[in-house]
């Protein structure tokens, strides 16, 4: 029988118990005794073993085909341009219409835009004032539940006969320009800043702790070193001692 | 008897819901999704090695296949008729993208699934060295031509025979059992150092 290491055939089939049985039990046969067919074959079983280890990721799928209008079986065989495969919302996923990747990175951005907003109307501070009658808030000093709310409710000014009176129009207004909590620039100033003295700080407390702890350790080690001192001190006295009372008995 | 038989749940063959389908019940068709859906997604991501990458194509094969039923004679399975659209989609994709596959597995993803489908004696470190061959694998995968990539994949993960695979990628019987052998040379020789230990031992 030829070498199966040269016949590709006869060693797939092999492999995947496919072709003849037959020749597969003659395979058998030969690898008994060929030690370098029983190798090569010995390499493509580790590699087949290898590939099992491959899985993909377990995604939520669920798609799902949905129709705007109605499928009648007058038009079937007809391509049907209403019809979409959506992803059902199974495990929190998203809907196809999410998915393509287009989208995806717009709805990605949107995301990010809304967690900066967030992050931006906490780290700003509103301040409420009078102006012209209406009530402005605009600075640095309502808590963050105003402030939400503040940036998306436009009430306008009521007619110049109130303005007398301080509650008689409300209008809650984004800051000034020049204190724009929206600007997402400035928010990501803010919030680096913030960070970076976070950080700050904490390496300071690192570096006292750590200055607090060698001061700790040399402190102990000079107490440490004092008492051996004293103990060898003691030693030394004691073996003179001995000396001295050996030495005046031997006379 | 009759209550009983009512009871347990029908389960109509791929045929019958693609015949049902085409008659309008899209729930059949919904149905042949939910059989499919894993399959063509893995065939996909194993292809592309991209998860999103996969999960367009896997939706794309789907609405493409459900417009199309009308044309689906029944000559094939509908699997290999699917098999087929998303082969093709998986070659576009490929083409259009003009990138190789890449293999970007998240590390904690893929050890989440692989913990998902842990056997009970599997530790943790079993399930770390399952993602780490998982990605070396990946990697040895990318230096394979996509026909003989996607001939390995047919053959290794999806159980076909060689003449399945033929009349899939509409080639001889003989192109595909070279693919496969060419790719598991290959394979062989990129893997080789993780080879070495299991020869050993």
């Amino acid at each position: 029988m030829t070498h199966i290491a040269d016949n590709h055939d006869a060693l797939l089939d092999y492999l995947y118990e496919e072709g003849d049985p037959a020749e597969r039990l003659q395979i058998a046969k030969h690898l008994q005794e060929c030690a370098a067919c029983s190798v090569a074959v010995l390499e493509f079983q580790n590699v087949r073993g290898m590939l099992r280890g491959w899985t993909p990721p377990g995604s939520a799928l669920g798609f799902r085909v949905v129709q705007d209008g109605a499928f009648s079986p007058t038009n079937v065989g007809l391509p049907t341009p209403s019809a979409t495969v959506e992803q059902g919302a199974r495990r929190g996923t998203w809907p196809a219409w999410l998915l393509s990747t287009s989208q995806r990175r717009s709805w990605r951005q949107a995301a990010a835009a809304a967690l900066l907003f967030v992050a931006g109307m906490a780290v700003s501070q509103l301040t409420v004032r009078y102006e012209d009658g209406r009530v402005v808030l605009s600075g640095r000093s309502a808590g963050p539940a105003v402030n939400a709310r503040a940036s998306s409710i436009t009430l306008l000014p009521q007619a110049a006969s109130d303005v007398t009176s301080p509650n008689s129009g409300v209008t809650l207004q984004p800051a000034p320009a020049d204190r724009d909590p929206m600007d997402t620039e400035v928010l990501l100033q803010r919030v680096r800043s913030m960070i970076d003295q976070s950080e700050q700080r904490q390496q300071r407390e690192l570096a006292l702790r750590l200055s607090q702890v060698t001061r700790e350790v040399d402190t102990q080690h000079q107490a440490d070193l004092l008492r051996i001192q004293q103990d060898f001190g003691h030693q030394q006295e004691a073996t003179m001692d001995y000396l001295v009372r050996t030495s005046g008995g031997a006379k | 008897m009759t209550t009983m038989a009512a009871a347990i749940p029908i389960t109509r063959t791929d045929e019958d819901l693609v015949a049902r389908s085409k008659t309008g019940d899209t729930e059949s068709f919904n149905q042949l999704i939910k059989r499919w859906e894993r399959p063509i997604f893995a065939l996909a991501y194993r292809t592309l090695g991209r998860e999103e990458d996969a999960r367009d194509v896997t939706q794309e094969t789907f609405l493409r296949a459900f417009r199309a039923l009308s044309g689906f004679k029944g000559d094939a399975k509908f699997s290999s008729w699917l098999y087929r659209i998303a082969l093709n989609l998986c070659r576009d994709w490929m083409r259009k993208e003009r990138r190789a596959p890449l293999v970007a597995v998240p590390e904690g993803v893929e050890m989440e699934d692989l913990a998902a489908e842990r056997g009970p004696t599997e530790t943790v470190e079993d399930l770390a060295a399952r993602a780490e061959l998982g990605r070396e694998v990946a990697k040895a995968m990318e230096f394979l031509p996509v026909e003989q990539r996607q001939a390995i994949i047919l053959k290794e993960y999806h159980g076909l025979t060689f003449q399945e695979i033929a009349d899939l990628m509409r080639c001889p019987l003989s192109t595909v059992k070279t693919r496969v052998y060419q790719g598991l040379a290959t394979l062989r020789k990129q893997l080789g150092e993780q080879l070495t230990p299991r020869r050993e031992s």
